[in-house]
């Protein structure tokens, strides 16, 4: 009788998992639900659903990360969209006009722009976003950045009027989300929109003024879209539904689309990528984005101090070949990536001009540097200067498989000429928790993800800023960097940064490396799909995404 | 009985004080959850101290563990650092699935496992126990990463190839069509099935191999020799007398074994991104928050401690001998 249960029990089993095997068979999308929804559209994203997430993105210190950006662009509009050649392109409004003295601005919201439930957009919500953003109870969780700069903001109509109190010249990056009045006046921001976009007085109801509705939120799986029933200022979204499917393993993300279990994914870049390049049925679109590699250098106490010597800052850059490192880590997945020239402007954007090309990799002239200086060679190839060996600390987050290659490239790269590069690699949360803060590190290397916007500058390279981690101080720089921040007209404004960052490369105060790729892969099967390599993300133009 | 479980249930509570504290203490020190926003060249120093003023990251880690004890007991954990996101609903969430996942693999570990180990010791030095053993011993030897990484390249290559998908390589549930009752049974076990297989292969292996040891030991005891010297029947013999008393010591095994694997399978989760209970630990510690990866702790450290338990239990139920003052 036992056994009789026990027999049956396994039949049960493997019964179960017959079904399961041919349950699926033939099938040709993601999900086998094609027949089901043809118009639904499966992304794999690397974010998202975590422990600590949130999708309010208004709450910039607690919800902002990329992936946000691209879940909700589809849903909530801003003024200003980034567009792929990293140039702020009208959206929400349909004009903006900048007047000085004082700085003002006067913003057209679209005639046809409205939210879902059919009440329009207008001044009272870009009126209620600013409120938003500078009250106090939101103060630890709204960057107040420009914000704070506006003295008012008026117009209950499709004509806003907003009044700076001084010139913000980065204004175009404010209202890149404009929140919705009717909705969410007299709600508590910290409660809402954590895990839905919608209507907290009507039953948290979808709410969104683009192509696309946030209709549901898997905490750990994914978020689903929908086309908004309604019409919006923009074309009608071709697809039915996108979802987006959390994949936060790389590896894993890039085995669910060769087995077309997504339609697209938004990758790190990996060496596996390399692979899917020669999968028939799938393309992969890569550009250098807005992330990008560097290597700061110690002036302060804690440094060594044969940095705080300009020559020796000038070895140092001249000791690495980036061009090599370049082509050693991205040579298979995107042969364009080169040496980034220039700290405060990068490819790509208007200013961008080669600053850091004078110290291309050179032994020689290392060697010419060391004996003007009286250095002396060691038993094992390394100067010692005035007593103190270049022996420099290099600190960089552990874990990363591009980064230690790199590092590698650059130690062996460096000993050719005299330094010693040591590994000094720790914990993401130790290099920028403790060791960054502290200002306790020989060299540095790690990521800057900025924004089209070159405000980042100000506080890297501004002395005495406690962002700027190596003590790197020059006061012409500082004034340069502090007037493009009030700077209006655009062109004067590159130029002082441009300025700033002749001065920056001729004191050697960081190392730039390279401009991080972006790779978008996709089926061949989808359409309308463009790669935004800015922080605005693929589905800026999701409304043109179609399959079939 | 009862007065042997209040005691040990009594024990525990010190152990799961100081657990808590240690663990408190090692991930605030070590971790920084405002790191993200240090790399963030707009957010300025002084926002970044209001910020850890706000959320008491200034203050010494016991009056931390003071407010978390506070949180743990009267809001069911509290909420994330970040975001204010209650942490007790995840949680449950994560438990479900890990649940589902682990017991899957527990079942048909446990079914194969006694069935090669049984048959292997009955006929011990057979061409099948000597292969039953060399199998067993390259199933303790895989990695679990390397077989995980192995069975989604070979779900990856038959897809290719003719084009049928037999399972999912990632995810619990597929994103359009998981459907209802029927449906969604076959789509979850289509999504279970290759970490469930990648986490079988070593408990398969480790139950075979203990079952066959336990099963010789007691083909070999005195009682089965008596049984046999009476007359009884082999089958009544290996089913009634030797294989029930055999079952005895891997009782105790798989109830640890529950206890320990509750915690999630951290790196077969992670490979195969199921949002499982050690897929929860890994986001949380990479997001350096400490109160979530504090839940999950004691989540799983009050499972451990009951299945301790039960196992022990367990053991002085089936096995006579044993009596618990």
């Amino acid at each position: 009788m036992h056994r009789r249960k026990l027999w049956l029990f396994a039949g049960v089993v493997l019964a179960a998992l017959a079904l399961a095997a041919t349950g699926s068979a033939r099938v040709s999308g993601p999900d086998s639900a094609k027949s089901k929804s043809a118009g639904t559209l499966v992304f794999g994203a690397e974010q998202g659903g975590g422990p600590d997430w949130c999708l309010n993105l208004i709450l910039d210190v607690d919800c902002n990360a990329f992936w946000n950006v691209v879940f909700q662009t589809p849903v909530i509009r801003g003024a200003f969209l980034f567009t792929p050649n990293f140039k702020y392109k009208p959206d929400l409004v349909s004009s903006a006009q900048l007047q000085t003295n004082p700085m003002r601005v006067t913003y057209h919201i679209r005639s046809n722009a409205k939210w879902s439930d059919g009440v329009a957009v207008t001044g009272k919500d870009f009126k209620f976003t600013w409120q938003t953003a500078i009250n106090p109870k939101y103060k630890d969780h709204i960057d107040p950045l420009g914000w704070e700069d506006i003295r008012s903001v008026t117009g209950n109509g499709k004509t806003v009027k907003v009044v700076y109190k001084r010139n913000f010249a980065a204004w175009k990056g404010l209202f890149s989300y404009v929140l919705p009045q009717h909705a969410l006046s007299g709600t508590d921001m910290l409660s809402v929109w954590n895990t839905c976009i919608c209507n907290p007085k009507k039953g948290n109801a979808p709410i969104g003024d683009g192509p696309f509705l946030l209709t549901r939120y898997d905490a750990g799986s994914g978020i689903t879209l929908t086309r908004n029933p309604h019409a919006w200022f923009g074309k009608r979204a071709k697809l039915d539904s996108i979802v987006f499917r959390f994949i936060t393993n790389t590896n894993s993300e890039i085995q669910a689309i060769r087995s077309g279990e997504v339609d697209a994914i938004y990758p790190q870049p990996q060496l596996a990528l390399a692979d899917l390049r020669s999968q028939a049925g799938l393309k992969v679109v890569s550009h250098v984005g807005l992330q990008f590699e560097h290597i700061e250098i110690q002036q302060g106490a804690k440094g060594n101090p044969l940095a705080k010597q300009l020559w020796v800052r000038k070895a140092l850059t001249e000791s690495i070949n980036r061009a090599s490192a370049a082509k050693a880590l991205y040579g298979t997945l995107n042969p364009s990536v080169t040496p980034l020239q220039s700290i405060v402007r990068l490819k790509g954007e208007a200013g961008y001009t080669n600053q850091f090309g004078q110290y291309d990799y050179s032994p020689a002239k290392i060697q010419t540097a060391m004996k003007a200086h009286n250095c002396t060679k060691g038993g094992d190839g390394i100067y010692t200067c005035n007593g103190t060996k270049m022996a420099f600390d290099f600190a960089s987050t552990t874990g990363n498989a591009l980064r230690t290659l790199a590092f590698t490239i650059f130690q062996d790269q460096a000993s050719k000429a005299g330094i010693q590069l040591r590994n000094a690699f720790v914990p993401a949360g130790t290099l920028f928790g403790s060791k960054l803060p502290a200002h306790d590190f020989d060299l540095a290397m790690f990521t800057y993800l900025v924004t089209v916007d070159p405000h980042y500058n100000v506080s890297s390279f501004s002395c005495g800023n406690a962002s700027n981690y190596t003590e790197y101080c020059n006061r012409n720089v500082t004034k340069w960097l502090g007037q493009s921040d009030r700077e209006l007209n655009p062109k004067l404004r590159t130029a002082l940064v441009v300025k700033a960052g002749k001065q920056i490369a001729a004191d050697a105060a960081v190392i730039p490396l390279y401009q991080r790729p972006t790779y978008l892969v996709y089926k061949t099967s989808v359409h309308g799909m463009v790669d935004n390599a800015t922080s605005q993300g693929p589905s800026f133009n999701a409304e043109n995404w179609s399959k079939g | 009985m009862l007065t042997y479980i209040i005691r040990r249930f009594l024990y525990s509570i010190p152990v799961l004080i100081a657990t808590s504290f240690l663990i408190f203490t090692f991930v605030s020190i070590t971790g920084d959850p405002l790191g993200r926003l240090r790399a963030n060249p707009n957010i300025t120093a002084e926002q970044i101290h209001s910020i850890e003023h706000a959320k008491n990251l200034d203050k010494p880690v016991i009056i931390r563990y003071g407010y978390w004890v506070r949180d743990a007991v009267t809001k069911q954990f509290g909420t994330t650092l970040f975001g204010n996101r209650p942490i007790w609903p995840d949680l449950k969430r994560v438990i479900g699935h890990t649940l589902q996942f682990i017991l899957s693999a527990i079942i048909i570990s446990l079914i194969l496992g006694v069935a090669i180990g049984v048959y292997s010791a009955l006929r011990q030095y057979s061409l099948f126990d000597y292969t039953a053993t060399t199998l067993s011993f390259i199933g303790f030897a895989t990695p679990v990463f390397w077989l995980a990484l192995m069975l989604q390249v070979l779900m990856v290559q038959i897809y290719l190839k003719w084009n049928i998908r037999i399972f999912y390589t990632s995810g619990l549930s597929s994103s359009v069509g998981a459907g209802h009752g029927f449906h969604f049974l076959i789509d979850r076990i289509q999504h279970l099935a290759l970490p469930v297989i990648a986490l079988c292969a070593l408990s398969t292996a480790t139950y075979s191999r203990f079952m066959r040891a336990s099963m010789l030991e007691v083909l070999n005891s005195d009682y089965v020799r008596t049984a046999r010297a009476k007359g009884l029947i082999e089958r009544r013999v290996i089913m009634r007398h030797a294989f029930r008393n055999a079952l005895i010591p891997l009782i105790t095994v798989v109830a640890l074994d529950f206890g320990g694997l509750f915690a999630g399978a951290i790196v077969t989760e992670t490979i195969f991104t199921l949002d499982g209970m050690g897929f929860y630990f890994v986001n949380s510690l990479f997001a350096s928050d400490p109160y979530p990866v504090m839940a999950w702790l004691m989540v799983v450290a009050t499972m451990v401690i009951i299945f301790n338990l039960i196992a022990d239990i367990l053991y002085g139920v089936f096995d006579p001998r044993i009596r618990y003052e």
